[in-house]
C-alpha cells in the first residue's frame, strides 16, 4: 500500500477514525488497533513476508528481556549476539546472499577456479532494512543499560511495525518512540493540522517533483550512452531531486500521519541541499540512519576520541557500511566510499562540527561564502549520485566520461525535453520554498500559518491542484527496495 | 477533534463543489466519447482516444461479424484499408482494423494476447511496425491519448476513466473545448485538443476515412502542398537510427506475438512504415525482427520510392492509402 495510493487514502481516514472514536481514548485499545493497522498495511504489500516481521519482532522481545534479566555480561552478550547474529543473518540471506554468491564467485574466477554458488529466487521483503535496525537498536540500548524492556509484547509490536514508519523508516529509537507508545495520546488539533500539513506538502514533493524527475532521469541514464554530457549532467540533476523528493516526501508523508495519531516521529531531513559541505549534508541528510551508524557503529568502534588513524578508520567503516546498508551492488560502495573521501579533509582538519546551524540563519540571501560552499557540496553531492543511480560502476564511469567531453558544452537534448520544461520550473519555484522555510521542520511548516484563512486555504488548494495536474506517473518509493 | 473534523469537511466541501459542478458538465458532454455507449464514433470534435473506440467497436461488434483478420498498429494504419486488404483474403474472410494511436508493441501485444485469450479467431494479421512509435514503450500510456481500454490492458475501469476526466479538468482543456463550444467552429488555436478533420470510422470494420483531407489532394494536389509547404521539411537523403529500440521487453512481447500468431496458425505479414523521414531502420533492431517474423517482414523504411514522393503524405507522420494498397499489393504478389 503506497503512500499516495487510493488502498492508503481509504485506509487511512478508516484507521484514524476508528483510533479516535472507536477505542475512546483507551490506550490499550488504541496500541491494538495501531497494531492490527499496521500489519494489515504490511501484509497489503507481500502477506508471505509477515512471518519475518513477526518472527524479528518476537526474538528483539524475548532476547530484550533476557539481555535485561542476565545475571553477569557473558549471558548478556550471548543473548545480544544471539539476537545481532539471527537478525543480520536475515538481512543477510534476503538482501545480500546473490550479491555475495556472484561476487565471490566473481573473485575466484579472477584467479583461475571456476565456481557456481547459484542465486536465490526470492524478492526482498519490504522494510526489512528498516525493521531490523529498530530491532536492533532496542536490543543494544538495553544492554548498555539505556533502556529497561517492554514487557507487553503488543506496545513493544507498535514500536518495531508502527505503519507509518514500517517501510522506510525513520529508524526510529526505544528511547524515543517506546515512550510515546505507553504514554495515553490526546487528539491535539495544532498537532493534527501540522500533520496534514506535512502530508500535503510529502504528497507534492513525492507526486510532483520526485515522480516527474524520475521519468527524464530513467531516460537519460538508461540511455546514456547516446546522450551529450551537458544532458547527462541534467539527468544527474534529475536524479538528485527525485531521491530527495521521493525520500525526504516519503518521511514528511509518515511523520504527518504519525502526528495524527498523536505520535511524533524522529526528523529524517532538514534540508541537505542547503549544506555547507559534507559534514553537515550527512547530518542532514537520512538523519535517523547516519545517527544509529554514528551511535551503534561509530561510536563503538572508538568513534572521534582515538587517534586520527583511527578516526579515519571509522569514517571509512561507517560510509562503506552505510553504501552497502542501501542494497547489495557495488555501486552503493562506492558511493559511500566517495562520501567517505569527501568528508575526509573536514576529519583530518577537525572542521566537520563547523556548520551546525542552518544557512543564513535570520537572513533572506546567503553571504557569498556560504553560496559557494552550499553550491561546492551540492555539485559533489550530484556527482556521487552518479554512482547510487548507475546501473553498475562500469556504468556510472562511462556516464561520468561522457560528460567531461566536449558534448558538455551543447545543449542539453533528450526525447521529452519539452514537457520537462515545466517540472524544471516547479522544481525551480520548490528550491524557493525550501530556502523560504529552511528554518523550520519542513518547508511549509510556517508559510501562510498567520494569513487570512481563505488566503491559507487558497494556497492549500493550489498545492492539491499542482499534485493532481503535475502529477508524474506513479513510481515505486525509491527506499522501500532498501 | 471535532473542530478539526468540522473544519475538514468545510476545507473538502469548498474543495469539492466546483468539482462537482466540472464533472456534471464532464457527464453531460462526454467529450472523449468514453462514458456512454456509441454506434458510430465517426465525426469527433474532441481528438479521441482510437485505441478505446477500436477495442469498444471490437467488443460490440465481435459476435456479430465474426472478426477473424486483424490490422494492429499505430495511426499510421489509417492508410491500410480493411476494404483494400480484403482483395488478398478468403471471401470469408472478415477484416478489422484493429488499431491505436502511437501504437506500441506493447498495445500489439496485448490486443493479440486478448484475441487468443478470447479465443478469437487470428487467421490473417497484419501488423504495421514504426521505427519512431512502436518501441518507445514497453507498459500502458499515461495520457488520455494513448491509455489503452482496460479490457486489453487489464487495468482497472475507474484509474481508466480518471485519466479521461483528469485530461478533461486541465485549464487548457476546458478553455478551447468551451471556446469550441461557444465559438461552434475551429480556430487554430485549439490544436491538439480540437479534431479540425472531418474523420468518419466505418461502423463494420473500423476503417478510418480523413475525407476533406483526401478530397483536397485529389481536387487540387498543388494547393494542398504549397499551404503545408513548411510542414513538409527539406530532406537530406537516406540514414540509418543508431539508437538501437528494441530491449528485452519488446523482445519478449515480440516473441509472445510470434508465439501467439504460430499457435492460430495465423497468417501474418509486418510491414516497417515507410516514414517521411527516410531514417533506416537501426540494423541490430532490423536482424532482430527479422530473427523473430523472417520472411514476413518488409522493410519500407529509409530513402525508397514511397518515401521519396512528398504527394504520399498528408502529413509528415502520416501516409496516405494509396501507399497501403501499393504496399498490400507488393507484399501478396
Amino acid at each position: 500500500m503506497l503512500f499516495n495510493s487510493l488502498n492508503f487514502a481509504i485506509f487511512f481516514p478508516i484507521v484514524f477514525i476508528l483510533y479516535w472514536f472507536a477505542t475512546k481514548k483507551n490506550l490499550r485499545l488504541q496500541n491494538i488497533l495501531l497494531l492490527v493497522s499496521s500489519y494489515v498495511f504490511y501484509a497489503s504489500w507481500d502477506w508471505r513476508f509477515m512471518f519475518l516481521l513477526v518472527f524479528s519482532t518476537f526474538l528483539d522481545y524475548f532476547t530484550g528481556i533476557k539481555i535485561f534479566e542476565a545475571t553477569n555480561n557473558k549471558k548478556k552478550l550471548f543473548w545480544l549476539w544471539l539476537s545481532i547474529g539471527i537478525n543480520l543473518g536475515f538481512l543477510g540471506v534476503f538482501k545480500y546472499y546473490n550479491f555475495f554468491a556472484a561476487s565471490f564467485a566473481e573473485g575466484l574466477t579472477q584467479i583461475g577456479f571456476k565456481a557456481n554458488f547459484g542465486s536465490l529466487q526470492v524478492i526482498l521483503p519490504v522494510g526489512i532494512s528498516f525493521y531490523t535496525f529498530h530491532g536492533l537498536s532496542y536490543v543494544l540500548d538495553l544492554y548498555k543499560k539505556r533502556i529497561t524492556p517492554e514487557r507487553n509484547f503488543i506496545n513493544y509490536s507498535v514500536f518495531v511495525s508502527f505503519f507509518p514508519l514500517l517501510v522506510a523508516g525513520p529508524i526510529e529509537r526505544a528511547t524515543h518512540l517506546l515512550p510515546q507508545v505507553l504514554k495515553k495520546r490526546e487528539f491535539n488539533y495544532s498537532k493534527a493540522v501540522d500533520g496534514l500539513r506535512q502530508i500535503l506538502w510529502g504528497l507534492f514533493k513525492k507526486i510532483v517533483i520526485a515522480d516527474n524527475c524520475a521519468e527524464y532521469a530513467n531516460t537519460i541514464f538508461n540511455n546514456s550512452a547516446d546522450y551529450s554530457g551537458s544532458t547527462l549532467v541534467l539527468g544527474a540533476l534529475f536524479f538528485t531531486f527525485q531521491i530527495y523528493c521521493d525520500f525526504s516526501g516519503y518521511s514528511d508523508i509518515a511523520l504527518g500521519t504519525a502526528r495524527l495519531f498523536g505520535i511524533d516521529l524522529l526528523r529524517n531531513f532538514a534540508f541537505p541541499y542547503f549544506s555547507r559541505d559534507i559534514a553537515e549534508f550527512w547530518r542532514r541528510w537520512h538523519i535517523s540512519l547516519s545517527s544509529w551508524f554514528k551511535d551503534y557503529l561509530y561510536i563503538p568502534l572508538g568513534g572521534s576520541k582515538c587517534g586520527i588513524w583511527m578516526k579515519i578508520r571509522n569514517t571509512f567503516i561507517i560510509f562503506l557500511v552505510s553504501g552497502f546498508w542501501h542494497g547489495a551492488n557495488w555501486t552503493f560502495i562506492v558511493w559511500g566510499f566517495l562520501n567517505a573521501l569527501y568528508i575526509m579533509p573536514s576529519i583530518v582538519l577537525n572542521t566537520h562540527r563547523k556548520n551546525l546551524d542552518i544557512v543564513a540563519k535570520g537572513r533572506c540571501l546567503p553571504t557569498i561564502k556560504e553560496f559557494l560552499a552550499v553550491g561546492w557540496t551540492f555539485c559533489l553531492t550530484v556527482f556521487a549520485w552518479i554512482f547510487f543511480r548507475a546501473a553498475d560502476v562500469p556504468h556510472a564511469f562511462r556516464y561520468i566520461s561522457k560528460i567531461f567531453s566536449g558534448s558538455l558544452f551543447t545543449f542539453p537534448h533528450f526525447s521529452g525535453i519539452g514537457s520537462a520544461i515545466p517540472i524544471v520550473f516547479i522544481t525551480g519555484i520548490f528550491i524557493v520554498i525550501e530556502w523560504l522555510g529552511r528554518e523550520h521542520q519542513y518547508a511549509i511548516a510556517q508559510i501562510g500559518t498567520k494569513w487570512y484563512k481563505p488566503v491559507r486555504w487558497a494556497m492549500y488548494y493550489s498545492i492539491i491542484l499542482a499534485i493532481f495536474f503535475f502529477a508524474g506517473s506513479k513510481q515505486q518509493f525509491i527506499y522501500f527496495q532498501f | 477533534m471535532k473542530q478539526f473534523i468540522t473544519r475538514l469537511i468545510n476545507f473538502s466541501l469548498i474543495g469539492i463543489i466546483p468539482l462537482l459542478a466540472v464533472f456534471s458538465t464532464y457527464l453531460y458532454f462526454d467529450p472523449f466519447k468514453v462514458l456512454r455507449h456509441y454506434n458510430d464514433y465517426s465525426y469527433p470534435y474532441v481528438i479521441p482516444n482510437r485505441d478505446y473506440i477500436s477495442t469498444t467497436m471490437f467488443i460490440n461488434n465481435y459476435k456479430k461479424n465474426n472478426y477473424n483478420s486483424f490490422i494492429l498498429g499505430s495511426s499510421r494504419t489509417l492508410a491500410f484499408r480493411p476494404n483494400s486488404w480484403r482483395v488478398y483474403l478468403s471471401p470469408k474472410d472478415t477484416p478489422f482494423l484493429f488499431d491505436a494511436s502511437n501504437e506500441s508493441i506493447y498495445g500489439i501485444y496485448t490486443k493479440l494476447k486478448y484475441l487468443d485469450l478470447h479465443k478469437v479467431e487470428i487467421k490473417n494479421a497484419l501488423l504495421l511496425l514504426c521505427r519512431d512509435a512502436s518501441f518507445s514503450n514497453t507498459k500502458n500510456h499515461k495520457g488520455h491519448l494513448f491509455i489503452k481500454h482496460p479490457a486489453t490492458s487489464g487495468e482497472g475501469n475507474i484509474a481508466f476513466q480518471f485519466v479521461f476526466f483528469k485530461a478533461y479538468l486541465s485549464p487548457k482543456f476546458l478553455f478551447n473545448f468551451y471556446c469550441y463550444k461557444i465559438l461552434g467552429t475551429y480556430k487554430p488555436f485549439m490544436v491538439g485538443y480540437i479534431e479540425n478533420r472531418k474523420i468518419t470510422y466505418d461502423t463494420l470494420t473500423n476503417e478510418i476515412n480523413v475525407i476533406d483531407q483526401e478530397t483536397e489532394i485529389i481536387q487540387n494536389p498543388a494547393e494542398y502542398y504549397a499551404k503545408r509547404k513548411n510542414l513538409f521539411y527539406e530532406r537530406t537523403g537516406e540514414k540509418t537510427d543508431s539508437l538501437q529500440r528494441i530491449t528485452k521487453k519488446h523482445i519478449f512481447m515480440l516473441q509472445e506475438i510470434k508465439r501467439i500468431l504460430n499457435k492460430n496458425n495465423t497468417k501474418y505479414k509486418v510491414v516497417l512504415s515507410p516514414l517521411y523521414d527516410q531514417v533506416k531502420f537501426n540494423p541490430s533492431d532490423l536482424s532482430l525482427l527479422k530473427k523473430e517474423f523472417g520472411n514476413n517482414l518488409y522493410d519500407f523504411t529509409g530513402k525508397n520510392s514511397f518515401t521519396d514522393n512528398i504527394t504520399n503524405y498528408y502529413e509528415t507522420n502520416h501516409f496516405r492509402p494509396r501507399v497501403g494498397d501499393r504496399i498490400l499489393k507488393l507484399i501478396y504478389k
